[in-house]
């Protein structure tokens, strides 16, 4: 894998990045179909018609707008603004910076790729969020970085924020009201009853 | 979605998982005659099923090549399609009715470790989960020992389990990260969904106020390298 350039607490380091994933720890796994005599089967795919049985190959993703196909270039716009969005550059081309965080802020982080970085020995203890981006892309991804005894590692995902909950009073007021008077006339209105 | 979670004193309240996955900030649109729409992404037969070599010798190929124009078929390249079932077919591409599922346990290496007739994973969240008087970590170490692949929110549906969630946080605040258990003797890891992967997970409380914030941390991948290749 190609090395990056990371600027950690305004030092810089350049270091490969070695993905792990759980297979290369713990092995995979995977699921087959075996017919008569343990052939291995393969799996397709029946369309709504059931007639035909479609294999890995044989159906491709198109873009539709509305009834008709489209090639027309795609733009990515903001959601809420419809503004157009910048890309956001691979952190491969734009030096991402890092900042001393807490374990706290890390703890929040939901990590979708574990990256090895062999050329960043950082002490363990000691924690740094920021933002990476393997590739392009329009939405930017929070990272972290930190070391323990099997080396430094950059985590990249998003960053949660779970707020504090309280005890919605609104119910209450509704209660509170129904147990007035009018509660009271209306719990002796039979004729409401009908 | 729904959990029972059980405290320390045996009490159990139903509580519910909030993903905390924001709303995407961005969307994809083409300028058309009629303005700017979203585009829908949508399936396609790109070949004749199977590939129309499949079967033939190279001489076949060449044969029918010569012909016609074999690749093509205009009934059908291009063609919508939505896959609504799931079939297995033999070395004729014949559907096959009897057959059996096996999963097989590769090494990183990837050597077949293991074979064993396939059996679907059930969610074990219908049962309480239990908290755990072993397995805490403080967050120092709960953040350098694993990934943390998914975080929910833990809230209530009632005032009852506000009450409830609101005690749990205040007894477990300084206690960091309190490991919690599914299963009937709650020793097991959580699996949340029906052929999901089990993984650990770690409840956190803390109070401010009259409020409270309680997070769930799952976690199936220590934080290490593995031990070949490097």
């Amino acid at each position: 894998m190609a090395a990056c350039t990371f600027n950690i607490d305004n030092i810089k380091h350049v270091s490969d990045l070695q993905k792990v994933t759980r297979d290369d720890l713990y092995g995979s796994r995977r699921v087959q179909a075996l017919g008569p005599a343990d052939k291995p089967l393969q799996r397709a795919g029946v369309p709504e018609e059931g007639d035909l049985y479609l294999i890995s190959g044989d159906i491709a993703r198109t873009m539709r707008v509305g009834e008709h196909f489209t090639l027309a270039p795609v733009e990515v716009v903001d959601s809420a603004t419809g503004q157009k969005k910048d890309v956001v550059p691979s952190s491969f081309k734009v030096v991402p910076e890092f900042r001393r965080a807490t374990a706290e802020e890390v703890s929040l982080l939901e990590v979708a790729s574990v990256y090895r970085l062999a050329g960043a020995p950082l002490q363990p203890g000691a924690f740094y969020i920021g933002t990476f981006n393997y590739r392009d892309g329009f939405e930017r991804n929070d990272a972290a970085i930190l070391a323990n005894g099997h080396g430094t590692f950059l985590l990249v995902g998003k960053l949660k924020k779970p707020g504090y909950v309280g005890m919605e009073i609104d119910s209450q007021i509704i209660a509170e009201a129904a147990a007035g008077e009018e509660a009271a006339e209306a719990a002796e209105n039979f004729e409401s009853l009908f | 979605m729904y959990i029972k979670l059980t405290n320390f004193q045996k009490r159990t309240a139903e509580l519910f998982l909030l993903s905390l996955n924001g709303s995407k900030t961005s969307k994809r649109i083409v300028t058309t005659g009629n303005g700017q729409m979203e585009p829908e992404s949508q399936a396609i037969i790109t070949r004749i099923p199977g590939g129309w070599t499949a079967d033939r010798k190279p001489e076949q190929i060449a044969e029918a090549l010569l012909k016609a124009d074999p690749e093509i078929d205009t009934q059908l390249i291009g063609k919508p399609v939505r896959v609504r079932s799931l079939a297995y077919l033999d070395e004729q591409r014949r559907p096959v009715c009897h057959f059996r599922l096996v999963e097989e346990k590769l090494t990183p290496e990837g050597a077949v470790k293991e074979t064993k007739p396939y059996k679907v994973s059930e969610s074990n969240i219908e049962l309480p989960i239990q908290l755990s008087p072993k397995g805490s970590q403080t967050t120092e170490d709960l953040v350098q020992k694993f990934v943390l692949h998914k975080i929910y929110q833990v809230i209530h549906l009632d005032s009852l389990s506000f009450d409830f969630l609101f005690k749990l946080c205040q007894e477990i605040q300084g206690l960091g990260f309190v490991r919690v258990n599914g299963g009937i003797k709650g020793n097991e890891p959580l699996t949340l969904r029906r052929e999901g992967l089990p993984s650990f997970a770690y409840l956190r409380g803390r109070v401010d106020g009259e409020k409270y914030c309680c997070t769930l941390h799952l976690t199936h991948l220590e934080l290490k390298g593995p031990s070949i290749g490097y």
